[in-house]
């Protein structure tokens, strides 16, 4: 294992790694434009430079495997010039666009600049123009003036999606990054690249001019769109919840998420949710809070024959609140009739590649692991013939908490009606619902717990911000409709 | 000479009768801005505006300053002295809107009393605050100087 | 032990101190009948005071050369201000070269401290404080001014035009 001294410490590094590896291990500070762990190696933006003990010249860090016993420093006086007259390079063309620039406060530019920057530009020429606010696509605009041709996205591109959209054209001073004829970047990874464009060149259409970067907070989650479970940050301040970017998770997404997973904050800020629960009366439906409604719930179904008595569910919720949902409710209530609403079963093996899997809910395995052990699983087509011959009572359905890939679900509230009583648990409002009881649930960022991933992994999810502040996890539930009172300590979520 | 007569004129001239007594219940930097309404420079007298020592013979309040726990009960006993039709005027923003201070009991004025008018500034000008007490519809009375309040009103758009 | 001296007679005896002091008053008063010194009274309503140009009073948004706003909305003056009384929406230009501006600016006088922290903030001499000092107002009056009270009332005849424009910047080649 070599060793290498860097800026007086020493360090012991595997073989074959880069220099700049050494440092970014180590929480040693060195600036870089063009180096990312997840892509290739390009060492064109020359900012990480280095000096080595014997070397005359300084070398950039990103290209220089480690050899053992090599002296390495960056902070000397030379390196700080070298950086400087670099970034100054770099400023030659670049528009003074801060204020509108929405990567102001998290931009790469502005954090060396203030490190190292020469504050006294010497440029006398005129600045090169190009074009600005070039549309690609629905998802990403592209500001030809602020790139400093790190080539990144031309390299993600290239080498993660494999679908070689983003390339550059020109020569010297008017290169500038773009697609063939202006095409839009269309792919399903597109959205990573303005994550990893260092400038404002590349941004996303989603979280254009919303808030600025230094109001928010961030947590890191899962995703909960697939059965991938990729680890991920939610950022958010008191007005909601604003964007989605991925987390580094060597096991399991690396640098990257898919974009479809990018949409799922918007169901859980206020204005898509369902604030309280709706019951239905005589004269169209009221209001009441969603403990109320569950009470009075509980009150209605202690009378019923527990053998028409079937509940729904869905593959959407933390394993805790599967757990409080069967010793709570389901197992003490004796009640047989459990159906796993699987939404396209036979495509749940598609795989596209990179990261999508077909089966779009979180926790369907740490649902199934749970019934079979509790010995509740039961055939869908049962509960079909239950319902036609008017058999149920009353039916539970522990809906989805995203509906956009429920497609089949207007055919299902057709199935489900002829149920005599309907009650759904959901966190936002369902078209074409007739229920006597719809009550509001918490969405995943609002809980604590643990989704299970495809290949049996438990990931954790931390609560950030509450939106609705009275809506009901499904353990708060399980509670009440049993009859007892939500605990104040101990349980999860 | 006649110009000088008429100067002096303005010193024997009888005394102007003072129409709406006020209780200063002024704290912290706000309350040496009050206390200039009634020095020399911004005469409040002339316009019939006296301060008093004591809240039973003032129908006016003025509160300015920090309000925290002790400052409130003695708000809303003077509150009770005043005489009727009695107003209140919060001056400066530490009484309007419990000011820029970062702490955690933030009390604004009108949590305690009725306020018939809010002064914004920190501290606000004295023209401001005779501007805001003229509003409260005193009747002003006519000095050698002074006009009819419609007219002050009409002046100041 | 120790001995203290008293003063001389003049410390000791309260009159005379009393005395020049009253001295002070009446010279005063008898150079104000006299004519020789300017009465201090403002009469308020009358006369008014006079403010000198770099007042701090109620703000002002500028504009450009052709009458649209100047802000660009980048919410540096929402940031430093201590008291939280700005609250600013972004929205897209159809312009490209003038990308962001704001569609809703808002300033809650009543939280306001007038400390001049937005005017320093902005880069681009958007929002400055004016001459006019801050209108009191009845329980009820509106006392949260939007985007056309701040650059377009009355008393702006038209708006005030800013100092930093972006045309000249772009023909300079910077």
């Amino acid at each position: 294992m070599p060793k290498v001294h860097i800026n007086g410490k020493e360090i012991e590094v595997a073989e074959g790694t880069r220099l700049i590896d050494a440092f970014l291990q180590n929480q040693e500070e060195i600036a870089h434009y063009c180096y990312h762990p997840g892509l290739s190696v390009a060492g064109v933006c020359r900012l990480c430079m280095v000096e080595i003990e014997g070397n005359p010249r300084p070398q950039i860090a990103c290209n220089t495997i480690v050899q053992d016993g090599m002296k390495v420093t960056n902070k000397s006086e030379s390196i700080k010039e070298s950086v400087k007259w670099v970034l100054d390079f770099h400023l030659i063309n670049h528009p003074l666009d801060c204020p509108i620039c929405d990567q102001a406060g998290e931009c790469e530019l502005q954090e060396q600049y203030m490190k190292f920057g020469q504050y006294d530009p010497e440029m006398g020429e005129r600045k090169v123009k190009k074009r600005k606010v070039v549309d690609l696509g629905s998802k990403i605009v592209l500001d030809t003036e602020r790139c400093i041709l790190c080539s990144r996205c031309v390299r993600f591109t290239d080498e993660v999606t494999k679908t070689k959209e983003l390339g550059i054209f020109n020569r010297g001073d008017h290169a500038e990054i773009g697609t063939f004829e202006d095409k839009p970047l269309n792919n399903n990874y597109a959205v990573n690249t303005v994550d990893i464009c260092p400038v404002g060149a590349l941004t996303s259409k989603d979280f254009r001019f919303k808030q600025r970067v230094w109001y928010l907070q961030d947590k890191e989650t899962i995703c909960p769109g697939c059965s991938t479970g990729c680890s991920v940050k939610a950022y958010y301040n008191e007005k909601g919840y604003f964007r989605l970017k991925p987390a580094f998770n060597e096991d399991n997404n690396g640098y990257w998420m898919c974009d479809e997973g990018r949409a799922l904050y918007r169901h859980a800020n206020k204005e898509e949710r369902l604030l309280q629960a709706q019951v239905k009366a005589d004269d169209g439906s009221s209001h009441m809070a969603p403990g109320a409604a569950t009470k009075k719930l509980a009150a209605e179904i202690q009378g019923l024959d527990k053998q028409k008595v079937a509940v729904v569910v869905t593959g959407q919720y933390t394993n805790e609140e599967y757990d409080q949902l069967i010793s709570e409710w389901l197992k003490p209530a004796a009640i047989q009739q459990v159906y796993h609403w699987k939404n396209k079963e036979d495509e749940w093996g598609d795989f596209d590649g990179l990261l999508l899997r077909r089966d779009r809910n979180p926790n369907s395995k740490g649902l199934q692991d749970r019934l079979q052990k509790a010995s509740l699983v039961n055939d869908w087509s049962q509960l079909e013939k239950n319902l036609e011959a008017g058999q149920v009572d009353c039916l539970v359905v522990i809906g989805p908490e995203i509906q956009a890939y429920y497609d089949d679900m207007q055919d299902k509230l057709k199935l489900f009606q002829k149920a005599k009583k309907v009650i759904w648990l959901s966190s936002n409002p369902v078209e074409n619902l007739v229920a006597d009881y719809h009550i509001p649930m918490k969405t995943y960022l609002e809980k604590d717990g643990t989704f299970v991933n495809y290949s049996g992994k438990e990931q954790k999810i931390q609560k950030m911000q509450n939106i609705v502040s009275q809506a009901l996890s499904l353990s708060d539930f399980a509670y009440l409709i049993a009859g007892k009172e939500i605990p104040l300590t101990g349980a999860a979520s | 000479m006649s110009p000088l007569l008429e100067k002096w004129k303005d010193y024997f001239q009888k005394p102007d009768r003072i129409t709406r007594r006020v209780f200063v219940a002024a704290k912290g930097c706000c309350a040496i801005e009050v206390e200039n309404l009634i020095a020399s420079t911004y005469d409040i007298q002339r316009l019939g505006i006296d301060f008093v020592q004591d809240p039973r013979s003032a129908s006016l309040m003025i509160v300015s300053g920090w309000i925290d726990d002790s400052f409130a009960d003695e708000i809303i006993e003077n509150y009770a002295y005043l005489e009727q039709d009695k107003k209140v005027v919060a001056v400066g923003i530490c009484s309007v809107a419990a000011n820029i201070f970062y702490t955690e009991k933030k009390i604004r004025l009108a949590d305690l009393v009725p306020v018939a008018s809010y002064i914004p500034g920190c501290p606000p000008r004295p023209e401001a605050m005779i501007q805001a007490i003229l509003n409260l519809d005193v009747p002003a009375k006519k000095t050698k100087k002074m006009t009819y309040l419609s007219e002050v009103m009409k002046s100041n758009g | 032990m120790s001995i203290v001296k008293r003063g001389n007679l003049k410390n000791s005896w309260y009159l005379p101190a009393i005395l020049s002091g009253l001295g002070i008053t009446f010279k005063n008063m008898i150079l104000n009948l006299f004519g020789k010194r300017k009465m201090l009274t403002l009469n308020y309503p009358e006369e008014k005071y006079e403010y000198s140009p770099r007042f701090k009073g109620s703000h002002v948004l500028t504009v450009k050369k052709d009458g649209s706003i100047r802000c660009t909305a980048c919410m540096l003056c929402a940031t430093n201000c201590p008291a939280d009384c700005i609250t600013i929406i972004a929205s897209e230009h159809d312009d490209p070269s003038v990308e962001k501006y704001p569609i809703a600016y808002e300033i809650d006088t009543l939280r306001c401290v007038y400390c001049g922290f937005c005017e320093e903030a902005c880069p681009v001499d958007a929002i400055r404080m004016g001459p006019e000092w801050q209108m009191p107002g009845i329980n009820g009056a509106n006392f949260v001014h939007d985007i056309r009270q701040l650059a377009k009332r009355p008393n702006l005849k038209g708006g005030v035009v800013s100092v930093l424009d972006e045309e000249e910047r772009h023909k300079a080649g910077i």
